[in-house]
This record gives C-alpha cells, structure tokens and sequence, in this order.
C-alpha cells in the first residue's frame, strides 16, 4: 500500500467514523426531541407486538458478537476493515437501544427461556436497565472511534477487539438480565472477557494485574454463586421480585445473602476492601480499554448492587409503606453499612490519587473514590427506606457522569502518553501550547469531575449532597459526620485535578518535548463529543431527571409524593448549590496550595501502610510459619523456598505462588513421608469410622 | 429384551477371547474394539428406552430364584450408567486407536484391547448386579484388568504404580468381602435387596455386627474409588499410564466403584439404616477433607497428568458430599456429578493426550503458546477446566449448583462454603495453565487468522471435540438429562 493510498484511506476513514459520530448526535438530539414529546409514531412502528416476549434483548447482543467474530476472519483484510466492522457494530446498537425508550418508560421488554441452564434464563429490560444500556452504548461506540487509532500502535489488534466486543456483550446482558442467574451468568463472562483485555500488553504488571482481576473475579462470582444458592432454596426464584416476605420468617439468613450479593458485586464495583485489581489492572491495560474499565465495567458493579437490593429485599412495588415499617428494616440495616463503606472508599480513594504521580494510576484511584460516591448514594437509597429516592437518584446520575468523564479523562491521558510516552506528571508540562485541544478536553473533564457548575459532576453531586443531607435529617445524626467528610473528599477531588492540569498543561515545557509534532487529530472526535454530552447535561441538568431517573424511581417502591416534591422539582443553579460548589473548588485550591508548600503530593506512604501489605502481612507471616513447620528438619535443605516466602513485598512474591510454595512443601512431606505408612492410614482409616459410628 | 442384554454383555466378552487371534493386525483390533463398545453403548440405549417404559428387568442366573441365583437388575437408574460408561468408553477408545501406539509396543497392542473389553464387560455386570458377591468377584476382575491398562506401558514408574494399584485394589477387595461375609453371617444371603429385607428385624439387636460390616465394606469401596486418605494410589497409576488409560480409570472406572457404593447404601443398607449408623455424617466428612485437600494437593503438582489425577480426588469428594446427604436431591446431584465429572475428566486426559502426543508437553510451563499450537484440543481442555471450577454454561456449574441446592435443603448449608473454597482452589490450579496456553509469553501467537488446527489423527480430534461439546450441551440444555436421572433416583429411594 503506497504512503497516498494510505493517506486517502487514513482520511475516508475518518470521515466516516465523523460521520457516524455526527449521525449518533443527530440520533440523540432526535431521541431528546422528537421522541420523547410525541411517542406516537414509535408506538405505530409496532416493534414488539407482544413486549413481554420479544427476542428484541437477544437482537441487542447480536452486533457486538459479530464485530468480535468478524475478527479472526478479516485477518487477510487492512487494519481499517477490521476497525470498521467494530465501529459500525457498536453504532448499530445505539439505535437499536434508543427505540426502546417509550416501550421502557411505561413497561419493560423481555423474554425468558425456562428450560436452559437447568433453571432458566430471562431477560428484562426497564427503565433502570435501559440507563445503563444507554450510557453503555454511547461510551463504546466513542471510545471504539478511538481505540482504532491508539491500538494501531498496539500487538495483537485482533485480540483486543475480539474481547472488546465480547465485553460489550456480557456489559449489555448484565445491563438486560432479567433474574439474577441471567446476570451471573453475564457476570462470570464479563470476568473472563475482560481479564484478555487487562493483560493485554503481556508485561510482568499487567501478569500480576491480570491474576488479582481473574481471581477476584471468581471469588465474587463464588459469592454470588452462594447467594443464589440460598435463594433458590428458600425462595424458589432468581428473578428480580420481592423476597422478603419469603425471607423475613428465616431469620438472619437475608442479611447473608444480601451480603453476598453486594460483596460479590462490588467486586466489580470497586468497593473498598475489594478493589485491590482496580488499582493494578486499570493502569495497565492499554488506554482504551482502561477507559471502558473506569467508565463503563465498573460502573456494571454498582448498577447490579442496585439491581438486587432494590429488587430482592424492598417491598412489592405499588403499595407504599411508612418510613417506620419493619418492611424496611432489612435494607436499612444494609444501607447504614453501604454509606459508611462508601463514605471510607471516598476518602481511601481521593487520599491516594493525590499522591500518585502515574496518570492512569491517579485516575484509577479517583475511579475507587468517585465509586465511593456512587455507593454512598445506593446507601441513603436502602436506609432511608421510602424516602430513599433522592439517594437512587444521585446514584444512578453518578453512575452516568462518571461514566462519561472518567472515560474522557483516560483518552485525554492516552493522547498524552502517545504523543510523549510519559505517564508521570512530574516529567510533564506546559503541554497546552503543544496540545491545546487535548488540553481544553481535559480542562472539560477535569470540570466536570470537580463539580463546577454547568457540567455534568456537579449536577450529581448536588444530588448526593442532598442525599447525604437528608440522611441525618430523617435518620441517624451521626450522617452529619458523612455529609462533612463528603464536603472535604468534593474538595480532594477538585485538587487532584488542579494538580494534575498543573502538572500536566501548564508550568514549563519540559525541553525534550520542545519539537513535539502535534499528531492523530482523528483521536480528537470522539473525545469532543464526549465533552459536548458533558457540557449538555451540565446546561440542562433537569432533562435526564426528568426523562430517565424519574421514570426509573416511579417502578420502585419508594413513595411518590416524596418524589413529586423533592426530585421533580429540584434545581441546581440556586444560590446554595452554586456556594456550595464554591466552597469546593476554594477548598480544593487550597489542598493544592498546602499540598504544595509541605511538599505532601510527593509523599509516599511507608510500606507498612499499604493496603495489601496490612490486609497479607499475616498470612504470609502464618505462610512462612507453616512451611517451616513442614519442613522441620529439613528447613536447611530449603533455604531458597524459605527465602522466596520471607521477601515482605506482595508485589515480588504474589500470595498465590506463596501458597504454590508451600504447597508444595506440603506435597513433597507427603509424598516421601507420609505415603510410604499405607497400613498407618487404613488403620486410621478405619478407627475413624468406627468411631463416627459409634459416638455420632 | 433378554437377548439383547445378552448380547449386550457377551459382545465384549467374546470380542475379548477373538482379540488374540487377529492380534497380527492391531490396527484393525483397536479398530474392532471401538466399534464393538459403540455397539454395546447402542444396545445400552435399547435397554434404557426398554426399561423407561416398561420397568426394571430382572435376569437370574445359576438359579431359578434369586435367592440363591445371581440376579441382574436391569432398572432404569442401571441402564443409564450403563449408557453413560460404555458411550464414553467407545470415545476414549476411538481415541486410543493412535495414542496407544505411541505408548505401547506392537505385539501388545491386541493384548490391550482384549484388556479393555474384558474390563467393560465387567463394569456392565456390575452395573446390573443385585449380588453381593458377584459384585466383590468383578470388582476383582476389574481391578486386575485396570492394573493391567497400567502396566501395559512397560517403564519402571508404571510397574511401580500399577503393583501399588494392585496391591491396594486387592486389600479393598479383602476388606470388602469381610464385609460381605459378616453380612451373609447375619442375614444367610446374599441378594442386596433380600440382605436388605432380612437386615430390618435385626437393625437394632445385631447393631453392632452391622457397623462391622458396614465399616469393611465402606473401607473396601473407599480404597477403589480412591475416597481421600485412600487415594494415595491414585496419582501414579493415573499419571503414569498411556493417555488414553488414565481417562479411563479416572473418568469411568472410579465411577463404577462409587456406583457400587450407592448400591451398598440405597439397596443394602437403605437410607434409615445409614442414618442409623451415622453413616451419613461419616460421608459428608470424609467428603468435605477429601474436597479441599484433593484440590490442595494439585496446587502443587508439576505434572498436567498428575494435577487431573489429583483433583479426581477431589471430584470423588464431592460425589462422596452428594451420596452422604441421603436425600433424593443429594444421589441426584451425586448422580449428575459423576457423569459431569466423566465427561469432563476424560476430555480432560484426552485433551492432555492430544499435548503428549503432539507436542510432548505435560509440564505446568511447558503449556506457554498451546492454545495456538494446539487451538481445538486446548479450547476442549479450557471448556472441561471451567467446568471444573464450576463457570455456567459447563456441566460442571449445573452439577455444583445441584450439589449445593442439596446440602442447604437437607440443613448442611455449612457445606457450601466449602464447595466454594475447593471451586476456588480449583480455580487456582487449572487457570494458570489455561491462561498460560492464551496469553503467556510466547511467540506462536502474532496472528490470530493464520491458526491451523493441530496435526493430529482426526481419531484424536473427534472423540475430544464431541467430549467438549457434550460438556457445553449438557450445561445448556440440562433438563432433558434432569429427568432421566428423576427416574434413576426414583429407582433408588423406592427400592430398587
């Protein structure tokens, strides 16, 4: 292919994935117009004759499958006919979710097939499901415009793409599942899916990175595993009903699998002591993906812990109950532990983005904080019981800004990393004169992220606000402790940014960059129609409310007057929300300034203090313990084993080969030892039973 | 129906006697022997179809009643096991017909075959048996002939192993006859359903006698199913012999142990009767230790051969953990865990045979690069070790969520946490090797497009594609199977 037929194809292709970007918001401005006032000419459309068996979910999942499929087949093909197939699948199913819309504002769509699997799968999509396909879709088709040009300078592009797609299919069938074995299900193959796109660039971190998402994956899916296990035991049924009038008369067993489920999924989500993968995996995975990780996979944890809790352990939707009925009782109990976890994965997360210096790993902290925010709004939605909508709400908004920010965030950090092949901040600088556009999207992002009025952040964070606000107000004072920390992690979070805009696009121009040739423009469309969707919910922050949370809160069994009152009618540019917002960013210029003069930002926290060391540091003590135990005598034989177990970082020496280790004392002990008494282990053998027999 | 079981059970056995004759042309033995347990597997079919619709049949021989007679029990809980072994066994077998000849010399070839005919003529007797000592008489015949598929490969490991095996199988046949005389002593026969029938007067005055018995014979059945401080046999002999042997002897032959055992507690002793001796307990224990440490000692294992001969322990547990529960759900589980885990195992054993055969590689890190090297063989062997762990859509997550159904229901829930550690453990023994055969640093895999299906006999291939497939059918489509196995339950808990 000569350099002219490249350029030529460089630029049609381009064009076209403009085009289709053009096309999407064409789609969404018809969607936020034309389909919302007038429904009618859907409804004649006559999609789904029968909505509550229409094969419309599985439909959904068929696009990004082909797309991945296409893959190995298209090997022979250029590079941009790979790309395409990719782009255009992921565009086909933004349409495709968007003509759903009026059929999930009254009702839901679903279909279920009771014979396969042994239990039977369904799939149902509502308005809470039909969010997240909606921001879902949007976010990949964006950042798979991009992924073409950033991963052409990758190795095996057809791998990535292939579980790319099949990422996206196990997202959208998360997102469509319609009981909770549907959702395992979906959940398992996210875990898989994306664990190739973790290790994607086959280093020694992204090995490591990848071991602690794969067995933390199935660890949460083990968990999940139980809790199905119970209910379908003592309900019967995994679908998204009611189960506590089933539960309730069994005592304690509903908080056990209440705790299953949600730490099962937060897993996923991030959740404090659970995130441990989040901080390895997403600095490691190549741009694209680490921006999906962020925006969308993380986001598939939450929405499943709203999914069960609102589902399983509310009241039957329709009646409403008091604030004060013991119907509530359990998930009040369960939202008091939510806000607090949340509240400590807020203040976790923003207190080691500040130290970071890695972009990627500053972004994936910022990613466990904003989380933190997210599952403190799910924790006011469970404990305030009826009145809990305003926590559902701020949740739910959350899950969509995040989704849209972090995502740019991590794209703008990719361009920076392609254009410089430097991730640290500290060796970065004055890079806007450089990259003006990429700074001006970051600097979007950025206040988006920190919450300045008039883009998407601080809509939802007024909401949590006031979420964390109503907490102490109808329930336990001790919230005012939350709602203050709250303010001070809002602060945290609007000085990482500052920080890192300093440190990044202004300042001095280190000299080597001096010649930097500004380049990949294309990389630059998606990332402004990400900003543009920012800046439109920030300017009428009421439309997705109105249009979207709202219908979502009304199939709930919260109580709606509390929401005509309350949801309907809030408005964020008053003068509290904007003093409010105020108060942020002057506190988080001055973290920045103090940061700045104690010289704190560079602060690296002593070994002792890390989260995995705190969380290991006894077993692998008990780890060394039992293999010189095994090894008695023979201890001197073994010094390097000993030695591979005595090493205190986990970073070197994982837990898994600790235990591989000593397994393997063990293994050797028993196999020259114990095996060569055969007589000593049938006498035993059938002392043992006898004595069962006899005593039991 | 006579003569189809007839001929159902002397096929292999006079097939068997041909082999030597014709053993100048072992291509068309292996060939012979193949076609003949298909045959068989057919004939098999026939029976269950027979038996679903028209109820068990009974068959006595030496006698006219079957008191004194041998009497073989054709039921439908029977004729489907029957179904199950002798289809995988003609799997294993059609895969064998290349494999052997790497492992074994010519001239033994046709001995082999004869080998493993007469060792599936005497699985299917004890299939159907409803005799105690017959049973203890071709659990002999099959512990010999199993010895044998051992020691066929002639190298000082596998001699050592299989004079282990030999020794130890024939200690539990010892034990287990002690057992059968005690209860001969107490009852004066040796029909499981009238030992059954005598064994109820005198449940509560001959106590003492019973739980003698009990103990040999549970003893006895646990050395050959290799029950978890019994297995230590095991590991060698199922890692040491060719591939297409070990998929045999973990996958069908440990499986015809355990199916003697359910007869021995629902025919035998019947489920008032072992709850009485504690029995129960004594199997959900022995099953819970057997889980994690059958797990826990493959984690250290450096030998693919010796980690899948490791987690049969484990496996065996769980089995162990459905049979100890004594409900109905519990033998169903039980009984859905065994054919799962024989369908996984052997594509298992083959997938790892096809590796061998191919490449030579049966070390842990010698799995780098494989899935490109050998893609169809490796994604059989990544779907059978997802099974294992328990990932839905396999066999093996339908088979753990029964299990663990069961055990809440009957009030054990404490069980479960354990499945969950020992699925863990699973995990942390077979993704390493799947992950290191996609993603591990290699260089077979620039190109995903120019992958070519590994050059190996299609032989090889087929058995191992149709194991990989049976494993994804049975985990998607369950139901049909669900309700053959209500039948082989119903048989159980009503009596046989």
């Amino acid at each position: 292919m000569g350099p002219i037929q490249r350029a030529h194809i460089y630029q049609t292709f381009t064009a076209q994935s403009t085009l289709m970007i053009a096309v999407m918001f064409v789609l969404l401005g018809f969607f936020l117009r034309g389909v919302v006032t007038d429904l009618s000419w859907v409804y004649q459309l006559d999609l789904f004759t029968n909505s509550e068996a229409t094969w419309y979910p599985i439909l959904i999942l068929i696009p990004p499958v082909i797309g991945a499929i296409a893959q190995p087949f298209l090997k022979k093909q250029s590079l941009h006919v790979q790309d395409f197939v990719v782009i255009v699948m992921s565009f086909f199913t933004i349409p495709m979710i968007l003509v759903l819309y009026p059929y999930v504002l009254t009702g839901s769509v679903g279909i279920s097939f009771p014979e396969l699997l042994g239990w039977g799968i369904s799939f149902k999509i509502d308005m809470l499901g039909f969010i997240l396909l909606f921001i879902t879709s949007v976010v990949w088709f964006l950042v798979m415009v991009y992924a073409h040009q950033y991963m052409k300078r990758e190795r095996h592009h057809a791998r990535f793409f292939f579980f790319m797609g099949l990422s996206y299919a196990t997202v959208l069938g998360m997102a469509m599942a319609g009981d909770l074995f549907t959702m395992f299900l979906f959940f398992e193959g996210l875990t898989f899916a994306s664990y190739m796109l973790v290790v994607h660039g086959q280093t020694k971190e992204s090995y490591a990175a990848g071991y602690a998402y794969i067995f933390m994956g199935i660890l949460g899916g083990l968990l999940i595993f139980e809790a199905m296990v119970y209910l379908q035991q003592y309900v019967g049924s995994l679908a998204f009903e009611s189960v506590l009038a089933a539960l309730v008369p069994r005592g304690y067993v509903r908080y056990r699998i209440m705790g299953f489920l949600i730490a099962g999924f937060s897993v996923k989500a991030g959740m404090a002591p659970v995130h441990v993968w989040l901080t390895r995996s997403h600095p490691v995975a190549p741009t694209p993906a680490s921006a999906l990780l962020s925006g969308v996979m993380i986001k598939v944890g939450s929405f499943a812990v709203i999914r069960v809790a609102t589902s399983f352990f509310f009241p039957v939707p329709g009646v409403i109950y008091a604030t004060d009925d013991p119907v509530w009782l359990t998930s009040q109990n369960v939202g008091l532990l939510i806000i607090w976890v949340g509240v400590a994965t807020m203040a976790y997360g923003i207190i080691y983005a500040l130290i970071q210096s890695n972009i990627k790993r500053m972004l994936a902290y910022s990613s466990i904080s904003q989380m933190g925010f997210i599952f403190l709004g799910i924790g006011v939605a469970l404990y305030l019981s009826s009145y809990g909508a305003m926590g559902y709400a701020g949740a739910l908004y959350h899950i969509f800004n995040h989704g849209l920010y972090k995502s740019l965030l991590f794209m703008t950090a990719g361009v920076v990393y392609l254009q410089t092949k430097e991730l640290n901040m500290y060796n970065l600088g004055g890079l806007w004169r450089k990259m003006p556009i990429s700074a001006t999207l970051t600097l979007i992002a950025s206040f988006g992220i920190a919450g300045v009025p008039l883009f998407n952040g601080f809509v939802s964070k007024s909401v949590l606000h006031h979420a964390i606000v109503e907490a102490y107000q109808y329930g336990s004072p001790s919230f005012q402790i939350a709602e203050w920390l709250f303010i001070l992690i809002s602060m945290g979070t609007a000085a990482t940014f500052i920080k890192m805009f300093y440190l990044v696009y202004l300042g001095p121009l280190p000299e080597r960059f001096a010649n930097l040739q500004p380049r990949l423009r294309s990389l630059h469309f998606p990332m402004v129609a990400l900003a543009i969707l920012i800046v439109l919910i920030g300017f009428n922050p009421n439309y997705l409310l109105d249009q979207m949370i709202i219908p979502a809160l009304l199939r709930t069994s919260y109580d709606p007057a509390f929401i005509a009152t309350y949801i309907s009618t809030l408005e964020f540019f008053t003068l509290y929300e904007l003093s409010f917002s105020a108060l942020v960013l002057s506190g988080g210029f001055a973290i920045v300034f103090v940061g700045h003069k104690l010289k704190l930002s560079k602060y690296i926290p002593p070994q002792w203090l890390r989260f995995e060391y705190l969380l290991f540091y006894p077993f692998n003590l008990f780890l060394l313990f039992l293999c010189r135990l095994i090894y008695g005598k023979e201890a001197t034989l073994h010094e390097a084993e000993l030695k591979r177990l005595e090493v205190k970082n986990n970073f070197d020496v994982g837990v898994l080969e600790r235990i591989f280790v000593v397994t393997n004392a063990f293994n050797q002990r028993y196999e020259n030892s114990i095996i060569s008494s055969d007589s000593m282990i049938f006498l035993s053998m059938l002392l043992l039973i006898s004595g069962f027999m006899f005593f039991l | 129906m006579t003569n189809i079981l007839l001929s159902h059970l002397l096929l292999p056995l006079i097939s068997a006697a041909i082999f030597p004759l014709i053993h100048e042309r072992p291509r068309l033995v292996a060939w012979l022997a193949t076609l003949i347990t298909a045959a068989t597997a057919i004939l098999s079919a026939v029976l269950l179809v027979h038996v679903t619709a028209n109820g068990s049949l009974r068959m006595v021989f030496s006698s006219t009643t079957s008191a004194i007679g041998i009497e073989l029990v054709i039921s439908s809980f029977s004729a489907l096991f029957a179904l199950i072994i002798t289809s995988i066994t003609s799997l294993i077998l059609l895969f064998s017909i290349e494999n052997v000849q790497r492992d074994v010399e010519e001239d033994r070839i046709a001995r082999y075959y004869t080998i493993v005919l007469v060792l599936v003529f005497a699985m299917l007797v004890l299939m159907y048996t409803n005799d105690l000592f017959n049973a203890y008489v071709f659990m002999a015949i099959v512990a010999i002939t199993a010895t044998a598929l051992v020691s066929i490969k002639q190298k000082k490991e596998n001699f050592m192993a299989s004079f282990r095996y030999l020794i130890l199988s024939e200690i539990g046949s010892l034990v287990y006859l002690l057992g059968v005389a005690i209860l001969y002593l107490l009852t004066g026969s040796l029909n499981m359903e009238l030992v059954h029938q005598l064994l109820q007067p005198i449940a509560q005055s001959q106590e003492i006698a019973i739980y003698a018995a009990t103990a040999f014979i549970v003893i006895g059945l646990s050395i050959k199913a290799a029950v978890f401080p019994l297995h230590i046999w095991l590991p060698d002999a199922h890692a040491s012999a060719p591939s297409s042997s070990s998929a045999l002897l973990s996958a069908i032959v440990i499986k015809v142990y355990l199916i003697v055992l359910i007869k021995f507690l629902y025919v035998v002793l019947g489920p008032a009767l072992v709850t009485q001796l504690s029995l129960d307990r004594y199997l959900l224990f022995v099953g819970v230790v057997a889980m994690i440490m059958g797990s826990f000692f493959a984690i250290g294992q450096r030998d693919v051969k010796r980690i899948l001969a490791y987690s049969t322990v484990a496996q065996v547990g769980y089995i162990i953990i459905g049979l100890g529960l004594m409900t109905p759900l519990g033998l169903f589980a039980a009984m859905f865990h065994m054919t799962s885990h024989a369908i996984m195992k052997s594509a298992l054993f083959l997938s790892s045979g096809v590796f061998i055969h191919f490449k030579n590689r049966r070390r842990v890190h010698q799995f780098q690069g494989l899935g490109y090297l050998a893609p169809l063989s490796m994604v059989v062997f990544g779907i059978a070790s997802l099974g294992m762990i328990g990932i839905p859509l396999t066999s093996g997550f339908v088979a753990k969520f029964q299990l663990s159904l069961g055990t809440v229901a009957s009030g054990e829930s404490w069980i479960v946490v354990f499945v969950l550690i020992s699925s863990f453990l699973n995990a942390v023994y077979y993704l390493p090797l799947l992950l290191r055969a996609y993603i591990g640093e290699s260089s077979h895999h620039e190109h995903l497009g120019s992958i070519k299906i590994e050059a190996v006999p299609k032989t090889m291939l087929v058995p191992v594609t149709i194991l990989g497939a049976s494993i994804v059918v049975l985990g998607v489509f369950p139901t049909a199977f669900f309700d053959l196995l209500d039948l082989a339950v119903a048989v159980l808990i009503g009596g046989m």
